[in-house]
């Protein structure tokens, strides 16, 4: 039973925001609020009967209704375009939070605060710095500010670093995967030996709660992984095995960043087969391609075509690159003894019920 | 009331009318005379991009400013907006859902009856060569008897809605079945006849469903499912089985399969379907220049819309005895109860490593 009756989720329509709202609402009978910025993205959590309040996160006014009158806000908004709205909008909700006496700010940041990760055992005194690329230096901007802004102005803060975080409506790591792997070929650098620390969505639903009850989250940060780690390979090969598909393939290293030198080459290509509508901005081709459908001799035509055309090739860029070299193993004893954070689903159990909602998305 | 030119309102300036009945009806080269919508905001930018003259947060104030009024408001107020204009002889080309209960399509045509005026609902799909051609080649018996039937519908919700009218339950009037399920049923039942039996099985848990599925028997006898969704990119077909094999049909688009290929050569108007007419060629958001036009035309010549109201309360009428039939849809991922019990029961637990 959670002592807290009432909580704003934000990015409540997203992958982790989207199931904790459900297992807030479903498991443990607590009213959820949701800070939406796009009706559009709402489907997911319209089935419940929650408040939905319309702004983005730098929306002051939006955020500051938002959050009134709530007891935990979980932070699992982040904008992918705009680096500073998300910093922004972090402490807007944090001096909200602070004006409305919440209880507990939890943020979902990220594993990426490490990168590039090192090849040994990362835990939370690992180092973690502005390393150049976008997404880790804005989660690691963000963390930061919200911890020193919660030590200085006494409002209790919480962070979360998920590692590789699957399940169902996953983006990066189920839906993308097996739209790839059925669509084309995945590359994984060298023997595809890097390891992988994955971690089932409901467990990090389960420490975030934690992190909301238990005084002993305030001003900390906690790695969040499963029990086991894998190979990328094997992370793969999960996906492959449940779509009957080989569609992994192995390149070393110095081969993928020759070809990432080629990027407009490739991703041109990719581009092309993405949306080969895009050519029909052209008249000619357009009336060739009305003529061929009228007559029906193009769907044959399309179908030989698209077999001979070689299927794309799914290249990781140079961040993904780094992700899936590295042999960092992901040390969770932290949240295991602070938090009494105990992962439920080791790699088997949670690849099953991806299965099942993979089976019920068609993909 | 017969009019050459009718003066047009357009009530509700949300992502439908902006995206698809202001650029049908420039299309066709008319111009509204008033764009109401209580976001006046809204409502001058969509006047200005469509030269529109006029701009009203109510259409009340106007009544007798215009002859005819396209409803694109939210749900609720469809069938109460509806009624008021109607009565009072104002030609409707109203959105679907036509209304919130098959009580209230009831009152609708009623008042359009009183009024003496054309109503018309937003069933664009109908104007699909494809779903044309299709109910008459079954009317032929081209297929024979159908016997089953397979109906998957379903994108990642991408419409721009410009307000959380649609997903709140007191404004929308349901999720899923009753936004996109009021066009794929219409098709159904248009196509196949009137049901028999039902179940119906939706993942609401107090607010609107996102994803739901029925079985059905029709009186015809045909037996099959439906499957609606906004958060899975499904097939968007139909496929008909009958005892000469199969068709399958898209449902928001000018497709049609058969198996035999034979099959296609049914002629509708002298036009088989395995050579395709230029019409094949047209897009959804032409469906909105073709229905805007019939509704123009039913009012100039005083003929019967192509989509009236008895037809479009044929699905009000079954999704409302869904929705009051309600089973929930059990998703093994959702009902874990909680940290750790994750229920197990008919998973393949796989080893999945290598």
């Amino acid at each position: 039973m959670l002592r807290f009756k009432k909580a704003l989720v934000t990015g409540a329509s997203g992958f982790i925001g989207g199931r904790l709202t459900e297992q807030l609402i479903l498991d443990h009978g607590v009213e959820v609020r949701a800070l939406v910025s796009r009706f559009t993205h709402a489907s997911r959590i319209a089935r419940f009967n929650l408040e939905m309040v319309g702004g983005g996160i730098d929306d002051a006014e939006a955020v500051d209704r938002a959050v009134a009158g709530c007891e935990v806000v979980f932070h699992c908004a982040h904008d992918f375009e705009h680096p500073q709205r998300n910093l922004d909008g972090a402490r807007a909700l944090a001096e909200a939070s602070l004006r409305h006496g919440v209880r507990r700010l939890v943020y979902v940041s990220s594993i990426s605060v490490y990168e590039p990760l090192p090849d040994l055992e990362v835990d939370e005194s690992t180092k973690s710095e502005p390393c150049g690329w976008t997404y880790p230096d804005n989660k690691l901007a963000v963390e930061n500010m919200l911890l020193e802004f919660g030590a200085g102005h006494g409002l209790p803060v919480a962070v979360l670093q998920p590692t590789i975080v699957y399940g169902p409506y996953s983006r990066p790591w189920t839906l993308d995967p097996v739209i790839r792997l059925r669509s084309g070929r995945v590359v994984l650098p060298d023997d595809g030996g890097g390891v992988c620390n994955p971690v089932y969505v409901d467990d990090v639903v389960a420490a975030l709660l934690a992190a909301a009850e238990d005084e002993a989250a305030v001003g900390e940060r906690f790695l969040i992984s499963g029990p086991d780690a894998v190979t990328w390979r094997e992370f793969y090969a999960a996906y492959e095995r449940l779509l009957g598909t080989q569609s992994v393939v192995l390149m070393p290293t110095g081969e993928i960043q020759r070809l990432n030198g080629q990027k407009g080459e490739v991703s041109n290509f990719q581009l092309s087969k993405r949306d080969p509508f895009k050519l029909l901005n052209y008249t000619l081709v357009r009336r060739i391609y009305k003529f061929v459908r009228r007559h029906r001799i193009g769907e044959g035509l399309r179908k030989q075509a698209k077999q001979a055309l070689p299927p794309p090739l799914y290249l990781p860029d140079e961040v993904r690159l780094a992700l899936l070299r590295a042999r960092a193993r992901v040390k969770i004893d932290k949240a295991r003894r602070m938090l009494g954070y105990q992962p439920a689903y080791d790699f088997n159990r949670g690849m099953a019920l991806t299965a099942k909602y993979i089976e019920w998305a068609q993909l | 009331m017969k009019s050459e030119q009718p003066r047009i309102a357009v009530i509700g300036c949300g992502a439908v009318t902006k995206w698809r009945h202001l650029p049908a009806l420039a299309k066709l080269g008319v111009t509204p005379v008033l764009l109401v919508d209580p976001d006046m905001d809204r409502a001058r930018g969509l006047a200005e991009a469509f030269r529109v003259p006029g701009v009203a947060a109510d259409y009340r104030p106007h009544l007798g400013e215009f002859d005819a009024a396209i409803i694109a408001s939210p749900h609720h107020l469809h069938a109460p907006v509806s009624i008021d204009l109607l009565g009072r002889g104002v030609h409707v080309l109203l959105e679907k859902p036509m209304a919130m209960t098959a009580a209230e399509c009831d009152q609708v045509m009623a008042a359009a009856e009183a009024g003496g005026s054309v109503l018309a609902v937003g069933l664009m799909r109908r104007y699909f060569w494809a779903a044309r051609w299709l109910k008459a080649a079954l009317g032929a018996g081209a297929l024979g008897p159908i016997e089953s039937f397979d109906v998957r519908e379903g994108f990642i919700y991408e419409w721009p809605v410009a307000s959380s009218f649609f997903f709140r339950k007191e404004t929308a009037g349901g999720g899923v079945l009753f936004d996109l399920g009021a066009h794929t049923l219409d098709l159904l039942l248009w196509w196949l006849g009137d049901v028999a039996e039902f179940e119906y099985y939706d993942d609401s848990y107090g607010g609107v469903e996102a994803d739901c599925k029925l079985r059905l028997t029709m009186a015809s006898g045909a037996r099959g499912t439906v499957e609606l969704s906004r958060t899975r990119n499904l097939r968007n077909t139909a496929v008909l089985r009958g005892p000469r094999g199969e068709i399958e049909i898209g449902l928001d688009r000018n497709y049609l399969r058969a198996d035999p290929a034979g099959l296609l050569s049914y002629k509708k108007d002298e036009v088989r379907a395995n050579v395709l007419p230029e019409d094949v060629l047209k897009e959804l958001n032409e469906m909105f220049v073709l229905q805007a036009e019939d509704w123009l035309r039913a009012i100039r010549e005083g003929v019967p819309p192509q989509v009236p109201g008895a037809e479009a309360k044929r699905s009000i009428g079954l999704i409302g005895a869904c929705y009051a039939n309600r089973r929930r849809w059990e998703l093994p991922w959702v009902h874990t109860g909680g940290r750790g019990q994750a229920r197990e029961a008919g998973l393949r637990l796989e080893a999945v490593k290598s």
